[in-house]
Parts: structure tokens; C-alpha cells; sequence
């Protein structure tokens, strides 16, 4: 018992210890180890870049010799991650775990299921078949959940650390207040320019909000109907 | 100049024989000089196994592992068939 608690707050020390590690750990609790929240950055080159996402962690008694439960707190637009629970179908998480696997290797295993969508063992069989069909709505769907939903919070790794990529650099100036250059981020930069075709879209979003629908369920349903506003209805009206 | 030994007193100390032992047991995280989680007292009560594979546990953590359903009988390392070295 002692010693499996010694392993578990080993590990936590040494992800927060390590600097170089974009993988944040935090207790959800006081006095519990057993249940913590993980943060990570998705990865560059992504939809998922520019946002931070958080998963749940709970070890069990018999940890490390069955795998921590893992699912995603934020919202994740991906062909291996239910759209609706956060459950993730990862094999180190089930058949392929391994005692030798620690809590940060297997967050960054989690964090580059980003990067390989597998979308021929599905956990979402939705979105798995928008990848498969039609990748640029998926595409587009993605970010717009990244967007929406893994916003960085202040204080996340995100904001301090100095080798974001450029193009999180650019995010973080127009989207989210910007630690290194605090002048910026108080003036707030200009709304940007639409484009006919994002204004047609805010239209359509906003004639199905008008009828009582949650505009970021719209904009999904919408993107998954290739922006036909009969379809994206009947979708809505069929799952309502 | 004579000397006379009136009294002496030993020490020694002990450590596995392998390249590092302070090295980790991949399972438990602990020095394999020291013991599995569940003793108290390392040495001969608490011994490390290798497989075949080359790879090392203390033997209750390995133990343990195989024990589990899931492990199907693997190296923790390299999911070969753990089988003790000879």
C-alpha cells in the first residue's frame, strides 16, 4: 500500500519537476492521489494546436498493475475520442497497458493520438466517418471545437512557455490575452475582416440559434451538413 | 613498533551483482538495492529476477504482474513471453 502511494507521488513530483515537459498534473483534491487532472497543449501542425485540453485521471487500488482511467474533460472533435463522454480508444489504456507506463508517458501517447486518428477502430463512429469522407468538414470541425472549447486558462503552459509556434503566437495575440506583451493584449486588437463566406455561415448559425438552438451545437451540425441549413435542421429536429 | 589487536569490528555492505544497482525496478520505481513495496527488508527475502529477455524486477513485482489477466504473460519492456533466465 505505502509503496504503491510512494511510486504515484513520485511520479507527480517528477512531471512537475520536469521543465521541459508541456504535461501538467494536478491533484483534484488534497490527501487524494488517486484522482488528478492532466493538461497538455494539442499538438502542432493539428487541428488541435493552440489549445489546451484537459483529461481526468483516477488510479485504481491495483495501479500500475491495471491502467489508469483516462477520458477528456474538454471537448475533442476526433475520430478515437467520444464527441459526447470525453472516452477515449487508446491500447495502452486497455489490452496493451504495461506496468513499466507511467502517467506522464501515457498522456503523451494520449496527446499524439491527436496527431494519428485512427479512424478504423472508432470510438466515435460519427466523426470517424467525416474523416474518413469528408476530411475538410472534419477539419473544420476540429479546430472550431479547439477553438470553442479548449480556450488556454490563465496560467497554462500555453501562456508562459517562450517556444510556442509562430502560429500560436498569432492566436495568442488576437484570441486570448498574451503574457509577453502585455501592451497588446490591453489594447484589444480590431475585430478581424470577415469573408463573405464566414458571414454566410454566422447567418445560417444565426437562423438556427433564432430557433432555440445552442449555437455551438449549430455551428457542428451545420459543418457536418456541408452548410445545408434544411439538413443541419433536420438533424437538429431528429436529435432534439 | 608492535601492534596488538585487542578487538575489531566489520561492516560490510551488499549489493546485487548486476551492471547498476541502483538502477529502478521498471515496476515499482524503487532501487532494485532496495525491496518491492510490500517488504520491509532487502536482500535474499526480496530477490530480482531476470527474463531471459534481459530485462530485471524485483521478483514480487514481476510476480505480481504475470499474476494479473492482462499481462498474458509478458515482459513488462518488451511484451516478449517472460521467461526467467537460467
Amino acid at each position: 500500500m505505502a509503496g504503491r502511494l510512494r511510486r504515484i507521488q513520485k511520479e507527480i513530483a517528477d512531471c512537475q519537476r520536469d521543465q521541459a515537459s508541456l504535461i501538467e498534473l494536478k491533484l483534484v483534491e488534497d490527501g487524494n492521489i488517486m484522482h488528478m487532472k492532466g493538461r497538455f497543449p494539442g499538438p502542432p501542425g493539428t487541428p488541435y494546436e493552440g489549445g489546451m485540453f484537459q483529461v481526468d485521471i483516477v488510479l485504481s487500488d491495483t495501479y500500475p498493475f491495471q491502467p489508469p482511467k483516462i477520458k477528456f474533460d474538454t471537448k475533442v472533435y476526433h475520430p478515437n475520442i467520444s464527441s459526447q463522454t470525453g472516452a477515449i480508444c487508446l491500447d495502452i489504456l486497455k489490452q496493451e497497458w504495461s506496468p513499466v507506463l507511467t502517467i506522464s508517458s501515457t498522456l503523451l501517447s494520449v496527446q499524439s493520438l491527436l496527431c494519428t486518428p485512427e479512424p478504423n477502430d472508432p470510438q466515435d463512429a460519427q466523426v470517424a466517418s467525416q474523416y474518413l469522407n469528408n476530411h475538410a468538414a472534419f477539419l473544420e470541425t476540429a479546430r472550431f471545437w479547439t477553438e470553442c472549447y479548449a480556450k488556454p486558462e490563465e496560467g497554462d503552459i500555453l501562456h508562459k512557455t517562450s517556444s510556442v509556434s509562430a502560429s500560436q503566437q498569432r492566436q495568442a495575440g488576437s484570441n486570448y490575452s498574451n503574457h509577453q506583451s502585455p501592451v497588446v493584449a490591453a489594447a484589444r486588437p480590431p475585430e478581424p475582416v470577415l469573408s463573405s463566406e464566414e458571414l454566410e455561415k454566422r447567418r445560417k448559425v444565426q437562423s438556427l440559434v433564432d430557433m432555440g438552438f445552442e449555437a455551438n451545437h449549430v455551428r457542428t451540425v451545420l459543418i457536418r451538413a456541408n452548410w445545408n441549413t434544411e439538413t443541419a435542421l433536420e438533424d437538429l429536429l431528429s436529435n432534439a | 613498533m608492535k601492534v596488538k589487536v585487542k578487538r575489531w569490528h566489520t561492516v560490510a555492505i551488499w549489493q546485487w551483482d548486476m551492471e547498476d544497482s541502483t538502477d529502478l525496478c521498471g515496476i515499482c520505481h524503487g532501487p532494485f538495492d532496495s525491496c518491492c513495496p510490500d517488504c520491509r527488508i532487502p536482500g535474499d527475502n526480496c530477490p530480482l529476477l531476470w527474463g531471459k529477455c534481459t530485462h530485471c524486477f524485483h521478483l514480487h513485482c514481476i510476480n505480481k504482474w504475470i499474476e494479473t489477466n492482462d499481462s498474458e504473460g509478458t515482459c513488462p519492456m518488451d511484451r516478449q513471453i517472460f521467461e526467467a533466465a537460467t
